[in-house]
């Protein structure tokens, strides 16, 4: 026996380490660096105003940078809040869904604001009894402007804002946007008029399903099966992502919210101003 | 296994892993969606109409001098600066606008009023307003009730913690029930063709009526629809407006008028208010609005003394009267009474031309009253010692005053009729005080009941009198 002649088995061994073991490990190394996709949970569980709308829009902002986000589910429940945060999270609910889709689940309530957030979805579950809709804008006019012996303002509207008669009118546009927004983000699917959708009822979501509001009555994790189904994704995760961008947890609503004189929150707001926000109508006849 | 195929396997082996967990993750790892988006910038502020024509001043005050008592003791829920284009305009035609505090009978009022505007209540009227306002229709006087669906009483319960609203229809239909109109307890909109909002409600359609003349559209800011059993429906809506009670579509009627045409009813008064009445053709409809509240023909009637007489009076006497003391009392009060409404009363011999008249008589002169008794259709029983009264029957003529009053062209006359000369001044008396609460009127005649007063007896002194024998002191210890 030649002992200079190498190990036939040996080489053999090492060759197969080389050809075909490494490669494989090597692929399921890179393999590894694959996400598993995740659905991205937004919870709005809040009126819309400032701290809510950006908790979202950051929320959001974090689904749009993450590859391994496939898809978003927004799950609402919500009485709506100040047009401009509503319009602030539409839009940027708008960006997302060019790169993923978004899906909107409704808990308790998706009223006004919250609704028209449901529009800029590309698919919405609720409850049977969910509330949605609610549509329309919501204000207190101005007071007729005057002027004080010891306030020296610039021009007759710098103490007040806008005429009564053109903030009126502003409200008006805002409702015609809104609608707008809804008849384009529900297209074929609204079988309603302006003359129901406008109307500001709030319906339950079975309601609300017949006249095309939503798309389907179903749970929070139908609505993730059918983001994933969206994204065409599958072995998903779906992760709840307020936890992965805000370090703090949410606060309450009391800044937003009228307060009374024992400290408990009222469901309507604090200031003055226009808003897309559901009030229960007994509270407003007490206001 | 040579080389190439030894890399092939490498190759494959090593991206099997891959495309398996790539395939058991994602079916696609591509996304991509066309999102459409509303275009913002093309919303505008929806513009207000404009009038259809410019408001023409008031050549000429139609309503100089009438009046218009405005409601305001029931109450109505409206401020005096909101009205202000309404009172503006009533003024502008040469009317007087008075408000109704509630401080005097609403009857005392009505009595010279033209016209009785009545705006959103949150009290009811009583029976003796409901009927003083009847009789003042009745009379000729114009009615004029609005309502407002954003007008409204709210109080609320603190032992219960509730809450209620009174609408201000549930106080008004109660005064509109007689002439065939009610408000219904809702609010108008239209969601498609609005002013600004679905709840201001844009009207082209009229009726042909001098309240509607000339109009092309007028806007009601919040507005009460109407129900009209036999009125002229004065306003209508389009079949897109529709009723917040039945969410039904119309047509519904927020302005209508009485069978009579002495009643207007109106489911708003913000178009009345500015900036509102400057909008569409909304200052043409305040204008007629006025001048129907000026434009009323009251039929003169007894009970509205001392509003009968619109000329200086000439009080005059005839047959057995004589201007004694007791009978110039009264006539002074008649002379203050008249007084109080800028009408001037002179006695006279005889009634001067162009003045009214005032004439005190006796019953039992009968040839001097016949020409006044005549028209009136009263027959005097001298044997019976009763009148006859057309239509009303027999009274006694020993303690019956009557009051006849004429209206004409050139003068109005007021004939005062009492049994004797000791009753002149009572009768007179009441006239004066404006209470014929103890008279019948009927139309212009007016029977009252006065004290009969005995002859004159002797009071002088009568010595007998301390004829009788008056106590002696008598000492006491």
């Amino acid at each position: 026996m030649d002992e200079t002649k190498p190990d036939v088995h040996w080489i053999q061994a090492r060759n197969g380490l080389l050809w075909l073991a490494l490669p494989l490990v090597l692929g399921l190394l890179v393999a590894a660096l694959i996400p598993q996709p995740v659905i991205g949970v937004i919870s709005l569980n809040d009126a819309i105003y400032s701290y809510s709308a950006q908790a979202v829009i950051r929320q959001i902002d974090y689904a749009r940078e993450r590859p391994e986000v496939r898809a978003v589910v927004l799950a609402l429940d919500s009485p709506g809040g100040t047009v401009v945060h509503t319009e602030a999270v539409y839009l940027e609910l708008l960006k997302l869904r060019e790169s993923k889709p978004v899906v909107v689940s409704i808990d308790g309530m998706a009223a006004s604001g919250a609704y028209y957030l449901t529009a800029g979805s590309d698919y919405a579950f609720a409850k049977p009894t969910s509330m949605v809709g609610n549509i329309g804008v919501i204000g207190v006019l101005p007071e007729s402007p005057s002027i004080f012996e010891n306030v020296i303002s610039t021009g007759p509207y710098k103490l007040w804002g806008s005429p009564r008669d053109t903030y009126m009118r502003q409200i008006e546009t805002i409702k015609q946007a809104f609608y707008e927004v809804v008849k384009t983000g529900r297209g074929d699917r609204l079988n309603a008029g302006p003359d129901v959708v406008l109307s500001g009822q709030i319906w339950p979501a079975s309601a609300a399903y017949q006249i095309g509001l939503i798309d389907e009555l179903g749970s929070q994790s139908d609505a993730v099966e059918k983001a994933a189904t969206l994204a065409r994704v599958s072995n998903y995760k779906a992760v709840d992502l307020y936890s992965l961008v805000m370090p703090q947890p949410a606060p309450s609503a009391y800044g937003f919210f009228a307060e009374s004189t024992e400290g408990a929150a009222l469901p309507y707001p604090k200031e003055a101003g226009i808003y897309l926000l559901y009030i229960p109508p007994a509270l407003v006849e007490q206001k | 296994m040579n080389t190439r195929n030894r890399i092939i396997l490498a190759v494959v082996l090593f991206f099997i892993p891959i495309i398996a967990r790539a395939v058991l993750f994602y079916q696609s790892p591509f996304y991509k969606a066309e999102v459409s988006k509303p275009d913002f910038a093309s919303f505008k502020l929806p513009e207000p109409p404009t009038p259809s024509a410019s408001l023409a001043a008031v050549a000429v005050p139609a309503g100089e001098g009438k009046v218009v008592i405005i409601d305001t003791s029931h109450g109505n829920q409206y401020v005096p600066n909101e009205i202000e284009p309404l009172v503006t305009a009533l003024s502008a035609r040469g009317g007087r606008v008075e408000f109704d505090k509630g401080t005097q009978p609403l009857t005392g009022q009505l009595k010279y009023a033209s016209a009785y505007i009545i705006f959103s209540p949150s009290y009811s009227f009583s029976g003796e307003e409901l009927r003083a306002i009847h009789q003042f229709v009745e009379s000729g006087g114009h009615l004029l009730v609005f309502a407002d669906p954003t007008r409204f009483l709210v109080t609320y319960d603190s032992y219960s913690g509730a809450t209620f609203i009174s609408p201000d229809v549930n106080y008004v239909n109660p005064v509109l029930a007689p002439y065939g109109l009610s408000f219904v307890n809702d609010y108008l909109y239209n969601l498609q063709d609005n002013e600004g909002n679905f709840r201001n409600v844009k009207f082209v359609d009229f009726a042909d009526s001098p309240l509607t003349a000339g109009l092309k559209m007028v806007v009601f800011y919040g507005v009460h629809s109407i129900q009209s059993y036999t009125g002229a429906l004065l306003v209508r809506s389009d079949e897109n407006t529709f009723s917040s009670l039945t969410d039904q579509r119309g047509p519904y009627v927020p302005l209508a008028l009485s069978e009579n045409g002495q009643v207007l009813a109106a489911g708003d008064f913000s178009f009345l208010t500015n900036p509102f009445s400057q909008v569409a053709d909304n200052g043409m409809l305040l204008g007629a609005i006025a001048d129907f509240a000026l434009g009323s023909e009251r039929a003169p009637s007894l009970v509205n003394f001392p509003y009968l007489f619109s000329r200086p009076i000439s009080l005059v006497t005839m047959g057995e009267v004589q201007l004694d003391a007791a009978l110039l009392g009264p006539i002074a009060a008649l002379q203050n009474a008249l007084k109080l409404v800028n009408i001037p009363l002179n006695v006279r011999a005889k009634a001067v031309d162009g003045n009214d008249v005032i004439i005190l008589g006796l019953l039992k002169d009968e040839d001097a009253i016949a020409v006044y008794k005549k028209p009136f259709g009263i027959t005097l029983n001298q044997e019976e010692a009763t009148i006859e009264i057309k239509g009303l029957g027999k009274v006694s003529a020993n303690d019956s005053g009557l009051l006849l009053f004429s209206k004409g062209l050139a003068s109005n006359t007021l004939v005062l009729l009492a049994p004797t000369a000791k009753m002149l001044p009572e009768l007179v008396g009441l006239v004066a005080g404006g209470d014929l609460s103890s008279c019948v009127v009927q139309e212009n005649i007016g029977v009252c009941s006065l004290t009969p007063v005995e002859e004159e007896e002797d009071y002088s002194f009568d010595n007998d009198y301390f004829d009788f024998d008056l106590p002696t002191p008598v000492m006491t210890p």
